[in-house]
């Protein structure tokens, strides 16, 4: 008996993290992979664009792809007086290869006229999502839940606010967070806490597919870069929040009992700008967001490798 | 022919602008965009329905837009509602009640429905694929440009003019420190005057200097027509309202704020001070929030508006004068 496929859309910024999760959700058999927007980052929207695109040929799949916000929501709005001439002309938001419709007109448009409820996974800041919500709340109605990679270490991140994708447009997390939608957090603590079993990059090359190749590339990748600033517990693992959140999707149990929280986000202009705050629960306050705390990393590891075994072998 | 695109929370003053715009020959209206402000955007797409139908008008596509700002109402100080007591002063005409800012306007709806592309999308869409640049006129909360321009800011090149009613310099209303549309919406505003298209900010200041006289009211009820006898209704509201609640200068006197933006459209000598001045908008916490600042500096940052200060209220009343007498539009 075939088993109906979820349907998803992924909203990913240019990081590693954003194409291992495009990699992870087009190669699976149980989703169908509507379309992937693209935010801003560390890069332009157009580049994750380009990297989502050469996901696809290589595992000769066609998706939209659809660019989106090129900054955050308001942030820019309480920089002093700053030097405008570049900030007006940002890198070109479309690639010829991609299609002409903006993230955020696709989010609205494709939510409003599916005929089933969609799974959004979040990769990025969450730009793209806050401004489909504030231009168009009844989207949420054929959403079916929202998943958030709050985005791990990064050159841009704040010392106090180690979850760049919030830090990096606060508001739109606070918007997201408070939307009514089923909203799960996935934290950079679990993602620090999560490593894959030792070899495992080892036997994603084992696969002896392009998909299996690049996904060991981004976790030896990940595991250099944490290497440096953050001693590892153990050799060649590394944490990645793509596959947490690819694993969730598949099983929600390999992420353990979700905890529902009222979680807020700082929006003070000083050191604490981006802050995830957790209500303390004797408070009463109204839960609004869903959070992982734990993950079963050997489960995790099987449900990735799962969905790389589907991929196309290749040449 | 000018082509403009209006961004409305309709709203009397509004509903006038409107109807000035449509019934004169040089502006050709492509599109209305509602929004937030004076009620909700459910009522404010109503009140821009009936408007552009009782001009004449009802095949203006109307685009409905932002039911809240983008960013303001995720504060909790900031939510803290503000008095509004001028917006709920009416007056006696002829034995019916007349109110300043009623939630609906008194109107007959047309048979025609809003759009369903949300204002925003409009603005994306259409700025992206013009080959030619358009004039936005913005009489409310900044929230619909703010967000297209979030999505992407290149759209102001397509932006020819950008005639906005909004902010004061030493005129208030919502606040100590700031008026209505850019209170509501202060980072929109923001976004808006630092987007790089040409900007004229008819000010609080410029809309109270050319406020209508009760003579005014008489030469626009004489017209007789639907758009005349209404906007004399209005003048009529908004003298007794601001006598009571809000004295202005020139007691006894009306601003038709958001009709000075299309009256600017069709004759530019109607603004009498207007310089180039570089300004910002407070976005905070504090009593400040939704200021309009001007740079008053020797070493000010470089101009980003055309700053309207004053205004000629015989040349405003003249002006809408003449466009109601010449189209004709539906008799009263």
């Amino acid at each position: 008996m075939s088993m109906k496929k979820r349907r998803v859309v992924l909203d990913v910024d240019a990081s590693s993290g954003g194409t291992a999760a495009v990699l992870l959700a087009a190669s699976s058999g149980r989703f169908h992979l509507e379309g992937v927007t693209t935010v801003w980052g560390r890069k332009q929207p157009a580049e994750a664009a380009a990297q989502a695109l050469m996901v696809g040929e290589m595992l000769k799949k066609e998706f939209p792809i659809c660019p989106g916000c090129p900054g955050p929501l308001v942030r820019e709005v309480y920089r002093q007086a700053p030097e405008r001439e570049d900030g007006r002309k940002p890198a070109p938001l479309l690639s010829p290869f991609c299609t002409e419709k903006h993230a955020v007109d696709y989010l609205i448009r494709q939510c409003r006229a599916s005929t089933e409820k969609l799974t959004i996974l979040a990769m990025g800041p969450l730009t793209n999502l806050a401004a489909a919500i504030r231009i168009a709340p009844d989207l949420l109605e054929n959403v079916r839940e929202i998943v958030v990679a709050t985005g791990g270490a990064g050159g841009t991140d704040s010392a106090f606010c180690p979850e760049g994708n919030v830090f990096q447009d606060p508001e739109a997390a606070k918007i997201v967070a408070e939307s009514g939608a089923r909203v799960i957090f996935l934290r950079r603590n679990m993602v620090r806490q999560t490593f894959l079993p030792e070899g495992y990059a080892a036997k994603c090359r084992a696969l002896g597919s392009p998909a299996g190749e690049f996904f060991a590339r981004i976790l030896e990748g990940q595991a250099l870069a944490y290497s440096g600033p953050r001693p590892r517990r153990q050799a060649d693992i590394a944490p990645i929040q793509a596959a947490l959140s690819f694993a969730y999707l598949v099983d929600p149990a390999s992420l353990g009992k979700l905890e529902h929280i009222s979680l807020d986000i700082c929006l003070d202009r000083g050191a604490g700008r981006g802050a995830v705050l957790i209500g303390d629960p004797h408070f009463k306050l109204k839960k609004n967001v869903w959070m992982a705390n734990e993950a079963d990393a050997d489960r995790v590891g099987e449900i990735v490798l799962e969905a790389l075994r589907e991929a196309p072998a290749g040449q | 022919m000018r082509k403009i695109i209006m961004d409305v929370d309709t709203g009397t003053d509004d509903a006038i602008a409107i109807m000035a715009a449509v019934m004169a020959p040089q502006i050709e209206v492509a599109a209305l965009c509602t929004v937030h402000g004076n009620t909700s955007v459910s009522n404010t797409t109503k009140n821009t329905l009936r408007a552009a139908f009782a001009a004449g008008r009802e095949d203006i596509p109307v685009y409905p837009g932002a039911a809240g700002p983008m960013v303001k109402d995720l504060s909790e100080v900031r939510r803290i509602p503000v008095p509004e007591p001028v917006l709920g002063g009416t007056a006696e005409v002829d034995g019916v009640t007349v109110s300043m800012n009623p939630d609906l306007l008194p109107l007959p709806d047309p048979s025609c429905a809003p759009q369903a592309t949300p204002a925003p999308l409009y603005y994306l869409e259409f700025l992206r694929t013009t080959t030619e640049k358009v004039t936005i006129v913005a009489t409310g909360a900044l929230t619909n440009l703010g967000l297209a321009l979030s999505l992407d800011p290149m759209l102001a090149e397509k932006i020819e003019e950008l005639v906005i009613m909004g902010g004061g310099v030493k005129k208030s209303n919502i606040t100590a420190s700031a008026e209505a549309n850019f209170y509501k919406d202060p980072e929109a505003a923001a976004i808006v005057l630092q987007c790089g298209a040409p900007i004229t900010l008819c000010t609080l200041d410029a809309t109270h200097s050319c406020a209508l006289t009760e003579s005014h009211e008489r030469r626009l009820r004489a017209i007789g027509n639907t758009a005349a006898v209404f906007t004399a209704n209005d003048v009529r509201a908004r003298r007794e309202s601001y006598a009571r609640f809000q004295p202005l200068e020139r007691a006894g006197t009306a601003p038709i704020h958001d009709a000075l933006c299309i009256a600017y459209l069709i004759d530019p000598t109607v603004l009498t001070c207007v310089e180039d001045a570089a300004c910002m908008v407070e976005c905070s916490e504090g009593i400040g929030d939704g200021r309009l600042q001007v740079d008053t500096r020797s070493f000010h940052a470089a101009p980003n508006v055309r700053l309207v200060t004053q205004a000629d209220p015989d040349k405003m009343c003249d002006i809408l004068a003449e466009v109601f007498s010449g189209r004709g539009g539906v008799t009263g």
